[in-house]
C-alpha cells in the first residue's frame, strides 16, 4: 500500500498542488484551522526560499524514488548476503555494496528533478520566489532584454544539467540483470514506528493536505452557489481537444524518427532524435518565449501568433520526447525476421504498416501518446503564453482563478485537472509500466 | 602448482542438531536436522530441488533465523536458544548459486573486500596469492561483468576463502554452467578446498557431483536428513527405498527373507547380516543384474536365470542398460558391458550376480 501511497505525488502539478496549499492556509481554508485547533497562529504569508523547497521536494521526490526502488527490488539479494559473510556490518554492506549499485538510479533521478526545477515556474510564481521563469514571465513584454537574458541562462543550466546526465551514463558499471527468487521482507522492529511517521508525514504533504484542502474549498463553493460546474466544461473540453490532438501530431512526427533512430540507426536518425529529447531538456517557458518572439518578428507567421497551431508546435517541441521512449520500444517490438516475412507475403508498405507494424506497435504508441497528453494536461507557461485569447485550458483556469483569489474555482478546477491526470498516471504508470528516458 | 594458501589452521566441525527452520508461518522446510561434519572434510547435501538443503545451508551461514535448535561452529554455539551471531562474525565463507560478484569492483578489490584491517601490503599479497589458488592471476583488473560464469564462480571461491574463513558453504555453485565446464570445476574446487583444508559444506541436485566430492553425503528429502554416509555406504547400503532409487537407479524387488537369504524372482540373493526376516523389498543395482542370450540349445533349462525378454535397449558405448521383462511381469534394469547378442525383443536369462543386498521390510 505505501508502494502506491508514496508515487502517488507524481499525478499532482506541482502548481496545482501549491495552489491548494496555498488555499488551505487562507483564513477560513482546511489547514488554516487545523492550525487553530492546535492553538497556533496560522502563518500568514508562505513565500520564499524555504515553502517553495518544501513544496517543491514532496511533489517531485517520486522521480528519484521509482527508479532507485526498482533498482533496490532488482538486486540479488546474494550481494548483500556475501557482504555480511566477508564480514561487512549491515551499516558497512550498504555503504560498500548497495549503495555504489544504486547510486546512477540516484543521480539519475535527481537530475531529472533538477531539470524539472529549472523549468518550474507556476509553484515559485505562486510563491513568490524569484527564480529565471519568473523573471522571464513578468519582463517578457515590458523589458524583453531581461527576458532574452534570463531565458538564455535558464538554457544554459538546462544545457549543463543534461550534459551532466549523459556523462555519468555507463561510467558506472553497475549489473543490471535481476535478481533470482524473491526479496526477503525485513522486520523492522523499534524502527517501524519511525518508518511510518517518515512515510506518513511525506504523504501527508504531499497528497493528503492538498486534496483535502481542495476538496474543503471545492464543496463549500459547489454549497453556496458560488462555483458552476457548467464553466468547468469549456476548459475540460478544450484541455481534452489540445492534448488528444498533441498527441496524435507528436505521434505522426516522433514515430519516423523511432523507425530510423532504432531500426537503421542512421546519423539523420540519431540527430533527429537528440534534437526531440532536448526539446524536453528546454524549460517550457523558454520554449514559449522563443516561439512567441518568432512569430512575432517574422512577417510571415506573426498571424500565428497566440493561436492554436502556434501552441501545438510548442507542445511537440517540449513533450515529444515523452513519447519518443514508448514509441522506439513500440517500434522495437517488430522483430527483424517479422519484417522480412510481411514483405515476402505483402508487397505494399503502407498496407504492411497498417496491417503488421502498426498493429504489434499499439502498445508503445499508446502509452507514448497518453504521456503526451499527461504532460499537455499539467502544462502551464507555454499554455499561458501562446493560447488563443480566452482559449482556456483546466491549468490556465486554475491559475487565473487562483490569481483573482476565487479559491473555490481554483479548488474545483484542481480537482478536475487531478481527476484526468490522476487517471492518466494510473493507465500509463502504474498498469502500463512505462518506462522514461530524459 | 603450489600455493601457501593453506592448510588453514582453524578449521572446524560443524555440527547442527535437532535444527528446524522455516519461514514465516509457513511449515518447517528444514525439519529436525542433526548433521555432523568432521572438521577439513568435505560433506556434501544431497536431494532434489525444495528439499531443504539450501536453507540448511544459509542456517549454518547464519543467512537464516532457525525457529529451534543449535547450530555449532567447533566448540562455539552460533546459534540456538535465546542466541544468534550474526553471519559477519561467523567466520563462514559463502559461494552462491548465481555469481554474486560486486560489480563495482575489480576482481582484486572483490577479493580484498573481506580483508578490511589488515594491512596493505599483507593484503595485496593476500589476494595475489588466492588469485595464483584459483589460476586467475591475470584477471586482476578485470570487471567481473567482462568474466565467464565458470572464472566469476572463481573469483567468488577465491574472496570467500581470503579471510581464512573456518567454514565454506558452497551452494550449487555450478548450476548455471554448462556440463562439460562443471566437471572441470568440480575437480578443480574439489583440489583447492582440500588444499586449504577448510571444513566444506557442498549443497547440490547431482548424484554425480556429490559423490566424486564428497567425503561424506547427506542426503535430504522433504526438509529431513534421511541419511548421512559415505558415498559408497550411501549407494550400497542405502536406509530406504526413496534414497536407493535418489542415488542411483535401482530394482526393488518383492521377496520373502530367511536365514539371510531372499528368494526372489532373480533366485537366491544374500542379504546384508541384520537383514529381517519376512516379506521384504530387496535392492538389486543394475550392474548387479548378469543377462545372457538364450540359444536354441538351452531351450527348456533355466539355469543360467530367469527367462525374459528385452523390452529396451540403450548402447552407451562403455556399456548398455537393458530393460527386461520377465516371466511374472516385472521389469528389471541391467547394465551389462558387453552387448553381444542382445538385441531389442531377445530372448534371455537374467541372473543376481552381486553380493550382500539391502533389504527393507514390508508393512
Amino acid at each position: 500500500m505505501w508502494r502506491l501511497l508514496l508515487v502517488l505525488p507524481i499525478a499532482l502539478p506541482s502548481f496545482v498542488g501549491t495552489t491548494a496549499i496555498l488555499a488551505g492556509f487562507t483564513p477560513g481554508g482546511l489547514l488554516a484551522s487545523l492550525w487553530e485547533t492546535f492553538g497556533a497562529e496560522p502563518p500568514r504569508r508562505i513565500r520564499g526560499l524555504f515553502p517553495a523547497w518544501l513544496l517543491l521536494t514532496v511533489f517531485s521526490y517520486p522521480f528519484v524514488l521509482l527508479p532507485v526502488s526498482a533498482r533496490l527490488r532488482a538486486l540479488r539479494p546474494s550481494l548483500d548476503e556475501s557482504a555480511r559473510l566477508l564480514g561487512a556490518s549491515p551499516i558497512e554492506t550498504f555503504m560498500r555494496v548497495t549503495l555504489p549499485q544504486i547510486r546512477a538510479a540516484i543521480v539519475g533521478g535527481t537530475l531529472i528533478v533538477a531539470l524539472y526545477m529549472l523549468s518550474e515556474f507556476g509553484a515559485v510564481q505562486l510563491l513568490g520566489f524569484d527564480t529565471l521563469t519568473r523573471v522571464i514571465y513578468a519582463t517578457r513584454q515590458v523589458d524583453r532584454a531581461t527576458s532574452f537574458m534570463a531565458a538564455a541562462m535558464l538554457f544554459a543550466a538546462s544545457l549543463a544539467v543534461v550534459a551532466i546526465v549523459r556523462a555519468g551514463h555507463g561510467r558506472v558499471a553497475s549489473d543490471e540483470r535481476a535478481g533470482t527468487g524473491p526479496t526477503k521482507v525485513v522486520r523492522l522492529g523499534w524502527a517501524a514506528p519511525f518508518a511510518l511517521l517518515a512515510c506518513g508525514g511525506v504523504v501527508a504533504l504531499g497528497i493528503g493536505a492538498p486534496i483535502s484542502s481542495l476538496i474543503t474549498w471545492a464543496s463549500r463553493g459547489i454549497r453556496d452557489g458560488r462555483v458552476q460546474l457548467d464553466d468547468l466544461l469549456t476548459p475540460i473540453q478544450n484541455t481534452a481537444q489540445v492534448a488528444v490532438i498533441t498527441a496524435l501530431i507528436t505521434l505522426i512526427v516522433v514515430l519516423p524518427v523511432a523507425i530510423s533512430a532504432t531500426r537503421h540507426r542512421d546519423f539523420a536518425g540519431r540527430v533527429a532524435s537528440v534534437a526531440i529529447v532536448s526539446g524536453f531538456a528546454l524549460p517550457a517557458i523558454v520554449i514559449a518565449l522563443s516561439i512567441a518572439v518568432l512569430a512575432l518578428n517574422t512577417p510571415a507567421l506573426d498571424r500565428f501568433y497566440q493561436t492554436m497551431p502556434l501552441l501545438l508546435v510548442a507542445y511537440v517541441v517540449h513533450f515529444g520526447s515523452q513519447a519518443l521512449g514508448s514509441v522506439e520500444q513500440g517500434v522495437r517490438a517488430v522483430s527483424p525476421a517479422l519484417l522480412d516475412s510481411s514483405r515476402l507475403l505483402e508487397p505494399s508498405w503502407w498496407r504492411r504498416l497498417a496491417r503488421v507494424e502498426l498493429p504489434l506497435m499499439r502498445n508503445g504508441l499508446v502509452a507514448g501518446g497518453g504521456l503526451v497528453m499527461l504532460a499537455v494536461v499539467k502544462e502551464l507557461p507555454a499554455t499561458l503564453l501562446l493560447a488563443p485569447i480566452g482559449f482556456r485550458t483546466l491549468a490556465t483556469d486554475v491559475w487565473a482563478s487562483f490569481e483573482e483569489g476565487f479559491l473555490a474555482d481554483a479548488a474545483v478546477g484542481s480537482l478536475a485537472l487531478l481527476a484526468v491526470s490522476g487517471a492518466l498516471s494510473w493507465l500509463l504508470v502504474f498498469r502500463g509500466g512505462v518506462t522514461r528516458d530524459v | 602448482m603450489t600455493s601457501d594458501a593453506g592448510p588453514i589452521k582453524t578449521a572446524v566441525a560443524i555440527e547442527t542438531s535437532a535444527l528446524i527452520v522455516a519461514y514465516g508461518r509457513a511449515d518447517a522446510v528444514v525439519c529436525d536436522v542433526s548433521l555432523h561434519a568432521r572438521a577439513g572434510s568435505i560433506t556434501v547435501l544431497l536431494g532434489p530441488s525444495g528439499c531443504g538443503k539450501t536453507t540448511l545451508l544459509r542456517a549454518i551461514a547464519g543467512l537464516e533465523r532457525p525457529r529451534s535448535g543449535t547450530v555449532r561452529l567447533g566448540n562455539e554455539l552460533v546459534s540456538g536458544p535465546d542466541l544468534w551471531v550474526p553471519p559477519q562474525r561467523r567466520s563462514v565463507g559463502m559461494v552462491f548459486q548465481d555469481p554474486s560478484l560486486f560489480p563495482h569492483l575489480t576482481v582484486a578489490s572483490n577479493i580484498a573486500f573481506g580483508l578490511r584491517g589488515t594491512e596493505r601490503a599483507q593484503r595485496e599479497a593476500r589476494v595475489t596469492e588466492l588469485l595464483e589458488l584459483v589460476e586467475m592471476r591475470e584477471f586482476a583488473d578485470r570487471l567481473p561483468g567482462t568474466l565467464s560464469g565458470g572464472q566469476q564462480q572463481r573469483i567468488a571461491l577465491a574472496r570467500s576463502l581470503a579471510p581464512e574463513p573456518a567454514v565454506l558453504l558452497l551452494d550449487e555453485p555450478f548450476s548455471a554452467l554448462d556440463a562439460n565446464l562443471r566437471t572441470q570445476l568440480r575437480g578443480d574446487v574439489a583440489r583447492i578446498v582440500r588444499e586449504v583444508g577448510v571444513t566444506t559444506v557442498f549443497v547440490t541436485h547431482d548424484q554425480d557431483e556429490a559423490f566424486v566430492m564428497g567425503d561424506t553425503v547427506g542426503v535430504m528429502h522433504e526438509g529431513r536428513l534421511r541419511q548421512l554416509g559415505a558415498p559408497d555406504e550411501l549407494y550400497t547400503r542405502p536406509a530406504d527405498r526413496w534414497v536407493a532409487e535418489f542415488v542411483g537407479e535401482a530394482n526393488v524387488l518383492a521377496a520373502t527373507s530367511a536365514d539371510g537369504f531372499a528368494g526372489t524372482v532373480l533366485g537366491r540373493v544374500p542379504l546384508v547380516a541384520t537383514a529381517a526376516s519376512g516379506r521384504v523389498a530387496v535392492l538389486v543395482r543394475p550392474e548387479d543384474v548378469t543377462v545372457s542370450a538364450v540359444t536354441v540349445s538351452d531351450k527348456g533349462t533355466n539355469d543360467k536365470g530367469t527367462p525374459g525378454v528385452v523390452e529396451h535397449l540403450d548402447f552407451f558405448g562403455h556399456d548398455t542398460r537393458l530393460a527386461i521383462r520377465l516371466v511374472d511381469g516385472t521389469l528389471v534394469v541391467a547394465r551389462m558391458r558387453s552387448r553381444e547378442g542382445l538385441h531389442h525383443g531377445a530372448q534371455v536369462a537374467v541372473a543376481y550376480a552381486g553380493g550382500s543386498a539391502v533389504s527393507w521390510p514390508v508393512a
